[in-house]
């Protein structure tokens, strides 16, 4: 047929070496032209279905296929993953792994040489190429100096300039801030535009909802496909399968509203219509916090290959059991505050002071039971052949004798939810365990303050949710607890006390629900609150989750 | 994060330095290696290091000398009085050459290796590493040998940047790598190494998926783009370099430079 | 010899080259500030990363730290010696996975003293072959003689590897194997034992080691082997003397690796 991209049929997959089922039957159609995103939890085999189309899948990884497939058209069996690379273009997640050389320009021009493009059109080539991806003038700049999102597009605009027809995306949005995300999906719809045939796996459904078609995949199977009006009315089925239903689907399910089209205004003059009115305040009273521990005055930092300082005169304080996320876009200085609290950096003026001494003056074990810093990637620190040995590691640092370092280690296994697991091989968890086994070996050493830096990135909605929900009941126990997100749900679920930073300066502390009712302060520090606030702010109670506004509905 | 922007001493700029053919630009470190290598006398050794250090200055690289001052103070301190020390050891008293003889000689030994540094600092400053790569691609280099320096030289600052994080990450849980004797410090690095290696590893697939899906490992003949010419300022410059060259050369050959006892 | 030719057909193994090269580079430039002998050498705890690669990658941690040495010396002042840097570390990251393989092979993981000794018999084997390869060099080329040298960089490597090869690979081997990283599961079955391959460890052995015992006596006139004696030539930076009279041991160090 002539307008198809790609066929399964009863496609299935299992792969070597460790042994494992990945795809299970699946068939599934995808014609010229369109957008498909794939959307599942961890392990349903989304990167799997798009490595076979490919040949990534079973050239470089060891697998047993079965069924058939067709790519533009013909079966693939028997080729290689480079005899497709001009008709077949395939975006990674890791957009550091798909980079390999040291300037724009030889990063585009790699491909075309590989290919054995006439060497007279290649300049035109990586022009065009450069242009579409919005990195024109970047030529001769190194990859390294780039931001997530330029380099995202980079390796989309290396892949562009061998103008292929079918476009194979495998989380390209997962690592980038929402400045990145933007600039991805804005460039993801003019490849659309341009007639070219997309399949994205993608976790963001809000960024998805204006996709031809949702596949969503579940244990190896194609589990619910259809068009996006349809399946926003069955947000209970995809929450059901790890996918998280855009906020206002679910409201309007409750309501037995039309979801499509999915934008704040409709949806809420839809909802307006109905004539419901407010039973209660949205959201609860901020709960009274303990005394304050930690107090930081006019704070500047600057990097020093960089113009602009990172802190320009932040005053932050930090009371006991608060749950305060930190807020802006990348490059607003929220890491450099929270290491800068946390004693990790040095340098800069201004002072920290933990219990009204200066935080600098406290020796090493005091300052590691003061504040606790849990770094964004957990891979960065695990080391130790077991979950235990790892957790072990801190308490052993600050020389605890070994039984109080192993009653710490129980202790903390118990309280993020690891029971069983400490004799396992770290290395081999999924993300949302790793990053877990990363909170416990911080917590262990009994920080007052305990920091975390994006915590959430690169898991799944269930991992998510689970990760979250362990900081939750810490802060119901009493932890003090930090948060630096990106991600708006994330602050409006379980954050109690917001902090905007723009350009190294505070531009708003306070409630959640106040950020969140302040649209244009939010818009200036590019921060977008989560759809369900602006819903409410347009029905005139702002939310800071669904379940609140739903209980402040009904 | 930060040291990323470290790694890379090339300087942006547009002067006459930065303009040459990559080849012409590895042939400074030739010449200079050629010229002065026989010559052990530090007077006419001298005038290298002066000219490369106003190359340097030329190119609009003060900064990456300011930044490299401690190891251009140190290689020839240390040069000097390793030289001063173990020129002739070991010889019999009879044969053991004068000390003026050892002074010498280790005054233009550190003058030598000081060019050295000094001209490799100024390649890298002018150079961009696709130039070097295409420089040794020239030289007869292997595309996929040339290819594989130039992505590992992609994944310094990658990789630099990774174990900076996991310093930071394990300082954060108590790791003090000040503490202890020479063997208790080198343990220390086991939490380090460890996370940077499990990531390269985890990179290295996808990594390899990547280059096969831009098309590496076809077998249909690679393409070349021409990213540099021979301009006529190469050929005069090849020319300068290889009169200075052959002026050391004659001299050597007329017997200036040597030492007395030496050959 | 053919898996050191026909890696570079093979993606993934060009990758772990690559990977192997900036590993060692990026642990090694930032301890350019404090080198030991400035510009020639420092003090490396990046000295561990070939053996540690070479036992991961096999023949790609030959390529990768020959590469990843080049770089980190472009940092330091590249010269003519850098040549002799390129090839001490070739053999520095292709010994141990051969010497290993040679003496019996299994998981280089120490499980029991005989793990050890065996462990640190290899690592001492591939820091002596990189030492002597890059002692005699800048010796011969009159820059640095060969007991300074020679001996810093044999203490640097096995200091480092001794210490950190044993005790990371413990954390790293089995997961890399479970991983499916393995040099010899990805090009399908361990290298064919060589015949003599005891032999060929032996002569490595005894030319590596005996060559760094020759090198430092030769320097300081304790010893003048007598096809150095026939030219009847002197040196006051030795250069002749110890870079004709090493020559023997150096070609009969490669040979017995490359046959290895």
């Amino acid at each position: 047929m002539d307008d198809e991209a790609l066929a399964y049929e009863r496609f299935a997959v299992s792969y070597a070496a460790p042994a494992a089922a990945a795809l299970d039957g699946v068939s599934l159609r995808v014609a010229r032209g369109e957008m498909v995103a794939v959307l599942g939890a961890t392990g349903a085999g989304k990167s799997t279905l798009l490595k076979c189309a490919n040949r990534l899948v079973p050239t470089l990884r060891r697998a047993e296929l079965r069924g058939t497939l067709r790519v533009l058209g013909r079966p693939v069996d028997g080729l290689a993953v480079h005899d497709l690379a001009d008709r077949v273009g395939f975006v990674f997640q890791d957009f550091e792994a798909q980079l390999f050389s040291t300037s724009v320009e030889e990063e585009v021009l790699f491909g075309l040489e590989q290919l054995g493009v006439d060497p007279g059109a290649m300049a035109e080539r990586i022009r065009r190429a450069l242009d579409s991806v919005g990195l024109a003038g970047f030529e001769r700049r190194d990859p390294a100096t780039l931001s997530g999102g330029e380099k995202q597009r980079l390796a989309i605009g290396a892949v562009l300039a061998l103008e292929p027809e079918l476009w194979l995306l495998d989380e390209p949005s997962t690592d980038l801030d929402p400045a990145g995300r933007r600039e991805l999906f804005a460039l993801l719809g003019r490849l659309r535009a341009k007639r070219g045939t997309l399949v994205v796996v993608e976790h963001d459904t809000e960024a998805m909802a204006d996709a031809d078609r949702w596949v969503v995949l579940d244990r190896g199977r194609v589990a619910l496909a259809g068009r996006p009006p349809e399946l926003l009315e069955r947000p209970d089925e995809l929450a059901a399968l790890g996918v998280r239903p855009p906020d206002l689907a679910v409201v309007c399910r409750r309501f037995g509203v039309p979801a499509w089209p999915l934008d704040v205004e409709r949806v809420a003059e839809r909802l307006g219509a109905l004539g419901r009115r407010l039973r209660a305040a949205p959201n609860a009273a901020a709960e009274s916090a303990g005394e304050v521990v930690l107090e930081a005055r006019s704070l500047r930092f600057a990097y020093e290959d960089q113009d602009r300082p990172a802190l320009d005169g932040v005053d932050f304080t930090l009371r006991r059991t608060e749950f305060v996320a930190l807020v802006g876009a990348n490059g607003s200085g929220k890491s450099t505050l929270a290491r800068r609290i946390a004693g990790l950096l040095d340098g800069g003026s201004g002072e920290v002071r933990w219990r009204g001494r200066p935080l600098g003056a406290l020796a090493a074990g005091e300052r590691a039971a003061a504040v606790g810093y849990v770094f964004q990637n957990p891979d960065e620190q695990i080391f130790a052949a077991t979950v235990g040995e790892e957790i072990a590691f801190g308490p052993r640092q600050m020389g605890c004798a070994p039984e109080e370092v192993w009653a710490r280690v129980r202790a903390v296994i118990e309280a993020v939810g690891l029971g069983g697991l400490e004799e396992r091989d770290p290395f081999l968890l999924g993300k949302g365990e790793r990053q877990k086994v990363a909170v416990a070996s911080i917590l262990a050493l009994r920080p007052a303050v305990l920091i975390l830096d994006e915590p959430t990135t690169g898991l799944d909605f269930a991992e998510q949710r689970a990760l979250m929900d362990v900081l939750e009941s810490l802060h119901a126990a009493g932890q003090t607890i930090v948060i630096i997100t990106h991600v708006p749900w994330v602050v409006g679920r379980y954050a109690r006390r917001g902090v905007l930073l723009r350009e190294g300066r505070v531009r708003f502390d306070g409630a959640v629900a106040e950020l969140f009712a302040d649209e244009a302060l939010c818009r200036e520090a590019d921060f977008v609150p989560p759809e369900i606030a602006r819903l409410g702010n347009r029905l005139g109670a702002a939310a800071v989750d669904v379940e609140r506004f739903l209980a402040a509905w009904e | 994060m930060r040291a990323e922007m470290r790694v890379n001493l090339y300087i942006d700029r547009d002067t006459f330095l930065h303009r040459l053919h990559p080849q012409v630009k590895l042939g400074i470190l030739a010449a200079t290696f050629a010229s002065i290598y026989a010559i052990d006398r530090p007077l006419l050794v001298a005038p290298a290091p002066v000219a490369l250090g106003l190359l340097l200055f030329a190119a609009g690289a003060a900064g990456n000398a300011r930044r490299f001052a401690p190891m251009l103070l140190a290689v020839p301190v240390a040069t000097f009085t390793m030289w001063s020390l173990f020129y002739g050891y070991g010889a019999n008293a009879a044969a053991a050459p004068p000390r003026s003889e050892a002074m010498e000689f280790a005054a233009a030994m550190a003058l030598k290796l000081e060019s050295f540094v000094l001209s490799s600092l100024l390649c890298l400053s002018i150079t961009r590493v696709e130039e070097f790569t295409e420089a040794l691609r020239g030289l007869g280099v292997p595309y996929r040998v040339s290819f594989t320096v130039a992505m590992a030289f992609r994944l310094v600052p990658l990789f630099l940047g990774s174990a900076l994080s996991v310093v930071t990450a394990q300082r954060a849980r108590g790791l003090d790598f000040s503490r202890g004797s020479v063997l208790a410090r080198l343990r220390r690095y086991v939490p380090v190494i460890v996370p940077v290696f499990m990531g390269a590893l985890r990179r290295a697939d996808a990594m390899a998926m990547a280059l096969e899906a831009r098309g590496f490992g076809r077998r249909t003949r690679r393409a070349s783009f021409v990213r540099s010419r021979l301009a006529p300022r190469d050929l005069v410059v090849g020319a300068a370099l290889a009169a200075v060259v052959l002026a050391y050369l004659s001299a050597w050959a007329l017997g200036y430079g040597r030492l007395g006892g030496g050959r | 010899m053919r898996e050191l030719r026909e890696l570079w057909r093979d993606t993934r193994l060009v990758v772990f080259t690559a990977i192997s090269a900036a590993l060692y580079a990026a642990i090694l430039v930032p301890f350019k500030v404090m080198p030991i002998i400035p510009g020639v050498t420092e003090l490396r705890p990046a000295n561990a990363v070939p053996v540690i690669c070479s036992f991961l990658f096999g023949p790609a941690a030959a390529w990768g730290s020959a590469i990843g040495n080049l770089i980190g010396d472009l940092f330091g002042g590249i010269g003519p010696g850098d040549a002799f840097g390129f090839a001490g570390n070739f053999l520095y990251g292709l010994v141990p996975y051969r010497a290993w393989e040679a003496m019996g092979g299994g998981d280089p993981v120490p499980r029991s003293l005989g793990d050890w000794l065996r462990l640190l018999f290899v690592v001492l084997l591939a820091a002596a072959a990189c030492a002597l390869v890059v002692g005699w060099g800048l010796n011969l080329l009159g820059f640095v003689p060969f007991p300074v040298l020679g001996n810093v960089v044999l203490w640097n490597n096995l200091i480092a590897a001794g210490v950190l090869a044993p005790l990371t690979l413990r954390v790293l081997y089995p997961r890399v194997r479970s991983g499916g990283f393995l040099y010899f599961e990805m090009v399908s079955g361990r290298p064919r034992r060589a015949r003599g391959q005891r032999l060929w460890l032996a002569g490595a052995a005894l030319f590596a080691l005996g060559g760094h015992l020759a090198g430092n006596l030769i320097y300081a006139g304790r010893w003048l082997p007598p096809w150095v004696a026939v030219f009847d030539v002197a040196t006051p930076s030795r250069a002749f003397e110890v870079g004709v009279g090493l020559a023997p041991f150096i070609v009969g160090l490669f040979a017995c690796v490359l046959l290895l």
